[in-house]
């Protein structure tokens, strides 16, 4: 499995939700694309948890935690998180403090490379909802540097 | 011509001789299937299990068991949190599956007519094919179990902010006594029409949280309500108690929710796989709460979509820390085990499908105004006790009164888990009793345990009306400490 969480009885929320959404993707030919060659450590934060992205060998693991050294970090609220996760533009966050960044951007745009939506699962509630307007945008929580 | 010598078997002979003999069933393969349920409540023998198919036939069970003194325990899917279908003075157990027909949808006067073995999956097929203008409540439930017995017991759904406990929703009943008498209920006692409970004496009350110590219910008449063209169910992660529930409660009573739940983070950890013990992230939210809201027109859901965007803020603004709300369909599409969440009638496998298989929980409806205490001192028993702290919750009828559910997982074949479960919930009964809640759905050790507190005329009058309609005490024996 290309991407794994350790400890897992340890693990986050945050760590559950990387794993399904980088799991599906990696394994899909453009995720190991991305992966192949890509050495790197990310630092996700998501409000107050943070998880450490190690990703070697066409695989990531997700640790628990902030494991030094990073290469890069990216953090936001969880909302802002997943809605990177799933291939939500993230310049309006980026603009607005809701999402930010350190270190080596590089490989923050292959992380994004991974995120988008996997593939389809509609929900039966999808099925009986329509769009509606979007809510009002409440303050945000600042991210933390 | 021999005569048989125990109860059991002469009462065995005569229903074999009335409806079939593979309708009774003595096999112990069999009767030990219904000795029983997933909780932690010690099981007992039936001495044989009956499968009914008709009214007619239920009256024939009752007359041969009241005639031989014989117990009865009328079960559907066997799946009650409670111990409360386990025949714990063996006798009959009565098999009412097979009555599982919808027996009339009024669109018009919204209701329908059920048998005891409809289930909620029945239910929502029937209204998603014939009648789509109209929706039913569905419980967290399995979709294989019974709605009637929910509404019997007085159960809670993702409707029941709107319109309260299931029970409230029930127009009237048929009804077999133990001497096999038949009777209807509310309008149907003199209407053709069983669109309401009202303006009869409430007999159908006699049938209500007695869990089946008064009489078998063999058809209900049961509400419907309009449905809505658009739904939205949202997800809102607190990390605190207070102002999680400080959100709830100032919603609970603005109209503007279906249905608003919690439930604590170990529920998450179990959708996402991860099995006992669990254990929470000093960064990860507490609580998840969950928000439906519906309309049939766009402006009106903007409207309330406005209306609970201005909560939450209001909630923040008071030092509450929410992460943004997210919708269903998103939480899916990252993990589509979220599904289970989206819409019901819905299996929480990771609730049941665990090795050893037990689950138990101490559910209780009470004052709202306790909730935030209550939820803590369940939390903190759970965890002093060494297992996860599983907490439900649910505003109910416009926020008069709310759940408290807390639930165990365990390994039902491990006997000292088992014990140790029984000790947490004799704790768990003590917190929400302490706190103003009533333990629902009432196992028979909740009574007993607390029986001096329960006003005395209450179980005088209580138990006079067991005697009425059961005189030798042979319906499902043991509840409320009736006999």
């Amino acid at each position: 499995m290309p991407v794994t969480c350790i400890t897992p009885e340890r693990s986050s929320l945050l760590s559950f939700f990387l794993q399904s959404l980088l799991g599906r993707k990696a394994a899909t030919p453009a995720g190991a694309r991305a992966l192949a060659g890509f050495d790197r450590r990310i630092l996700v934060r998501a409000g107050e948890m943070q998880v450490t992205l190690a990703c070697r060998d066409g695989a990531i693991e997700i640790h628990p935690g902030a494991v030094l050294p990073w290469d890069a970090s990216v953090g936001g609220d969880l909302a802002t998180m997943l809605g990177l996760g799933l291939g939500h533009n993230f310049l309006l966050p980026l603009l607005t403090g809701r999402l930010s960044f350190s270190g080596n951007p590089l490989p923050l745009l292959t992380l994004l490379r991974l995120f988008g939506a996997p593939d389809p699962a509609p929900s039966p509630a999808a099925a009986t909802a329509t769009a509606a307007p979007s809510l009002p945008t409440p303050p945000s929580l600042s991210p933390k540097a | 011509m021999t005569t048989p010598a125990r109860p059991a078997d002469a009462a065995a002979a005569l229903l074999a001789a009335a409806l079939g003999p593979d309708r009774v069933l003595v096999d112990s393969a069999t009767v030990r299937q219904y000795s029983e349920d997933i909780t932690e409540i010690p099981g007992h023998l039936p001495d044989l299990v009956v499968k009914a198919r008709s009214t007619a036939e239920v009256q024939t069970v009752l007359s041969i068991a009241h005639g031989q003194g014989l117990p009865v325990v009328p079960v559907v899917a066997n799946l009650n949190i409670g111990g409360l279908a386990i025949p714990e003075r063996g006798g009959i157990v009565l098999d009412l599956a097979a009555m599982n027909r919808i027996l009339e949808v009024n669109e018009p006067d919204q209701y329908m007519i059920v048998e005891p073995g409809v289930s909620w999956g029945d239910v929502r097929a029937k209204l998603d094919r014939d009648h789509p203008r109209l929706r039913f409540g569905y419980s967290f439930s399995p979709p294989h179990t019974s709605v009637m017995t929910n509404c019997l017991m007085d159960g809670l759904c993702n409707l029941s902010l709107l319109h309260g406990s299931t029970s409230e929703w029930i127009n009237g009943v048929e009804a077999v006594l133990a001497d096999g008498t038949l009777l209807r209920t509310g309008g149907g006692a003199w209407s053709r029409f069983w669109c309401t409970n009202s303006p009869m004496p409430d007999l159908t009350g006699l049938f209500i949280n007695f869990q089946g110590a008064t009489g078998v219910v063999t058809r209900m008449a049961v509400q419907l309500w309009p449905n809505r063209r658009l739904r939205r169910r949202l997800f809102v992660l607190a990390y605190d108690v207070d102002a999680a529930y400080g959100f709830v409660k100032s919603l609970m009573t603005e109209d503007v929710c279906d249905d608003i739940g919690g439930v604590t983070w170990p529920v998450i950890k179990l959708l996402f796989g991860q099995a006992r013990p669990l254990f929470r992230d000093p960064g990860e939210p507490l609580v998840a709460l969950y928000f439906d809201i519906t309309a049939n027109d766009e402006r009106l859901m903007a409207a309330k979509r406005a209306v609970f965007a201005d909560a939450l803020a209001a909630a923040r603004a008071r030092g509450g820390r929410f992460d943004d709300p997210l919708d269903i369909e998103d939480l899916v599409k990252i993990e589509p085990r979220f599904v289970k969440f989206a819409d019901f009638p819905t299996r929480f496998d990771f609730l049941l499908d665990h090795p050893g298989g037990g689950l138990t929980w101490i559910g209780s409806y009470g004052p709202t105004s306790q909730w935030e205490q209550g939820i803590r001192a369940g939390m903190a028993t759970m965890e002093k006790h060494g297992f996860p702290p599983i907490v439900v919750t649910r505003p109910m009828r416009g926020g008069h009164f709310g759940v408290l559910r807390l639930i165990t997982t365990f390994d039902k074949r491990d006997a000292e888990e088992v014990r140790r479960v029984r000790a947490l919930n004799e704790a768990l009964a003590d917190v929400v009793v302490e706190h103003g809640f009533i333990p629902y759905k009432t196992p028979g050790w909740v009574v007993k345990r607390y029986a001096a507190q329960i006003d005395p005329g209450f179980l005088k009058v209580a138990r006079a009306v067991k005697h009425a309609l059961d005189p030798k005490g042979i319906l499902n024996p043991g509840r409320w400490t009736l006999e």
